[in-house]
């Protein structure tokens, strides 16, 4: 996230380079857009800490007392009710990365989209474990980390690659 | 721990009814019954008499219509042989900008970037006020003729995108063809909604029957029957007038619609397969100067506000179409924001009785496609040399959303597009739009200074006359409709 933001901080200046007058409005769209950002990427990041059911530390009782930005709430509220994504187009964070946010904090929807039952469970089932057979299989095909990263051509496994001045 | 996941037949919506008689009710109806499982019941509610106000969605589709239709069931060969549905590359704005040149809006895919930039800013780079040359759909536009776009990118018109002309009676009659089994129509007149608080209890026909349903949704135009007049707050409201005809045309005529400015309003000419439709706004005191431009006698006539509701969904009841909210027909945006309003029905369909959660998320989404839809319509009105009466000082007078202000701002700054989440009119549509209303961006992107100028210049040069040379080869639009549709039938009676 820190890093995304970075580059969006630069990419954003770029698009808005001001010339010696300082624009306001070359500020204030700049703002607009970085607010938007810090904002989407507050939700998510909070998002990982208030479903705790942990109270052993400060932090986490803090978490736990937390009061909701709104638009955290209303994105919660949706998903679960009805396993609803509350979408939107300028943000670094896809639909998948919030379900999996989401699920990964225990936060199981009470319902869900009713076009589901549109579809016969065997056909659902189906689907799914076709899904999921294939995930699997990737993944036992896929090499193992470190080698591929060292076969894609790593400059060392122990000594850290230092530019040499000069 | 997981929790219980809801019984699907406990607690939810069983029956929904969807009360009206035109394009939303068809088009409402098409949509949503292909998406509803087996035990969501569908009862449509037609009333008697026409849908005069249909001409209001102004008769142009944009390119998101081809997936709409799809989802709702159906598909281009069935648009284009079984109603007089035309293409459209977009709407040509004549007399729009006092003694500068007219435009064509064109629809238009993703700009291409070149060296980094977005290419419409070496045009600035250089001065260059007309970006029509560089825009297929509108030099094809111009020149009347088209074709489908070619799957080959390297083709100059794989760039364009098209939509459609089309009336409303044809168009919506489409949509009710082949519509799924098990939905009941029925053929009334309301004339009394019971409410229980916010929600609605029933609808009480004339002829004495009550329906009950667990969603209503309203799709009786202007009037909002369901959703209740007496209650809209609309925004951004003018009170305007329209008149409205067809006259037969032969042969077909160009595949763009046709927008003229005049003291009273404006004008529009939408070509359909067999009839160029006519469609006229104008304030109230301008009505004799209307009736020279508009041409023929009007066979429909009346008065419309523009604005929407402060919220489409309330309790158990959700507006769609001019139900929710009406758009000046002066770009494609009224029939856009029925698509979408239909689309985000369809998506938050409600998953229980209790529907606070959709009908929040509903409105929110709401809100923010009309506000933005209006900013693209509103656009129209800013600049100089507009033509004084009336019409024009009322639309000049109303207030200017913010957000308006911000995008022109920094375009006429430095050529940049200032986007909100997910708009109705996307960037190409703001910054062709910008070019046809005269509009000059002091700066551009100082990176395509990086690119040496005649190398660019050699490119733009290029890039026009791919296009020029394209357009030569392209077929009158009714040849091709013609030879298309001719095609269609042969692939059809091929297959049967």
């Amino acid at each position: 996230t820190s890093i995304h933001l970075i580059q969006e901080g630069i990419t954003e200046l770029i698009q808005i380079l001001p010339d010696r007058r300082f624009l306001e409005s070359d500020r204030a769209e700049y703002n607009r857009r970085m607010a938007l950002n810090f904002e989407r990427v507050r939700d998510f990041l909070v998002l990982h800490y208030i479903a705790t059911e942990r109270t052993d530390t400060e932090l986490w009782r803090y978490m736990r007392a937390l009061a909701l930005p709104e638009s955290l709430e209303e994105k919660m509220a949706a998903w679960l009710t009805r396993g609803h994504l509350i979408r939107y187009e300028f943000g670094v964070f896809l639909p998948p990365s919030w379900v999996a946010v989401m699920l990964g904090q225990n936060l199981w929807p009470r319902g869900y989209d009713p076009r589901v039952d549109r579809l016969p469970e065997h056909e659902l089932v189906a689907q799914a474990e076709a899904i999921r057979t294939g995930v699997q299989r990737a993944v036992a095909a896929a090499p193992d980390h470190a080698a591929y990263i060292k076969q894609s051509g790593a400059a060392s496994m122990t000594a850290p690659h230092v530019a040499k001045a000069g | 721990m997981q929790q219980e996941i809801l019984n699907p037949s406990a607690a939810c919506v069983k029956h929904i009814l969807i009360c009206g008689t035109g394009l939303a009710a068809q088009m409402a109806v098409a949509a949503i019954a292909r998406q509803v499982p087996a035990y969501m019941q569908i009862t449509w509610l037609r009333a008697e008499g026409t849908q005069a106000h249909d001409v209001l969605y102004g008769g142009i589709a944009t390119p998101a219509a081809y997936d709409f239709n799809l989802m709702a069931g159906v598909d281009e060969p069935t648009l284009i042989l079984e109603s007089n549905t035309a293409f459209a590359y977009g709407t040509h704005y004549r007399g729009w900008n006092g003694g500068r040149p007219d435009w064509v809006q064109a629809f238009q895919a993703p700009f291409p970037v070149w060296e980094g930039v977005l290419f419409y800013h070496y045009l600035l780079q250089r001065g260059l006020t007309d970006i029509g040359p560089w825009l297929v759909a509108a030099q094809a536009a111009r020149h009347g003729v088209f074709a489908h776009p070619p799957e080959d990118q390297r083709h100059p018109l794989s760039a364009a995108e098209y939509g459609y002309q089309f009336e409303p009676a044809a168009y919506g009659a489409l949509f009710e063809r082949g519509l799924p089994k098990g939905i009941t129509t029925l053929t009334g007149d309301i004339v009394r909604v019971e409410r229980d608080g916010e929600a609605i209890s029933s609808v009480e026909l004339k002829d004495g029957r009550s329906l009950k349903a667990d969603l209503y949704v309203d799709c009786t135009g202007p009037d909002a029957r369901l959703a209740g007049p007496s209650g809209r707050n609309l925004t951004g409201g003018q009170g305007l007038r329209f008149m409205a005809s067809r006259a037969p045309e032969r042969p077909l005529g160009p595949p763009h619609r046709t927008v003229s400015a005049g003291r009273f309003g404006w004008t529009a000419r939408t070509h359909v397969e067999g009839a160029a439709l006519h469609l006229t706004i104008h304030a109230a005191a301008d009505e004799d100067a209307a009736l020279a431009a508009h041409g023929v006698a009007p066979a429909f006539a009346g008065a419309f506000a523009t604005g929407w509701r402060a919220a489409a969904w309330s309790g158990n009841c959700v507006a769609l179409g001019q139900a929710a909210g009406v758009a000046e027909p002066l770009t494609p945006a009224p029939f856009l924001l029925l698509q979408r309003d239909v689309e985000r029905l369809v998506t938050l369909l409600p998953a229980s009785l209790d529907m606070k959660v959709e009908q929040r998320e509903f409105n929110r989404q709401f809100t923010e496609d009309y506000r933005n839809a209006f900013l693209f319509n509103q656009s129209l009105f800013v600049g100089e040399d507009r033509p004084a009466g009336t019409y024009w000082e009322a639309a000049r007078a109303a207030p200017r959303d913010e957000r308006l202000t911000q995008k022109i701002e920094q375009f006429e700054s430095r050529g940049l597009h200032v986007a909100y989440d997910l708009e109705p009119f996307g960037q190409e549509d703001w910054i062709i739009q910008h070019f046809g209303m005269g509009r000059r961006a002091e700066r551009y992107d100082r990176v395509a200074d990086h690119t040496p100028r005649a190398a660019m210049d050699r490119h733009l040069d290029e890039m026009r006359q791919a296009i020029a040379a394209a357009v030569r080869t392209m077929p009158p639009h009714g040849a091709y409709r013609q030879n298309f549709a001719n095609f269609l039938q042969q692939q059809s009676g091929a297959l049967s």
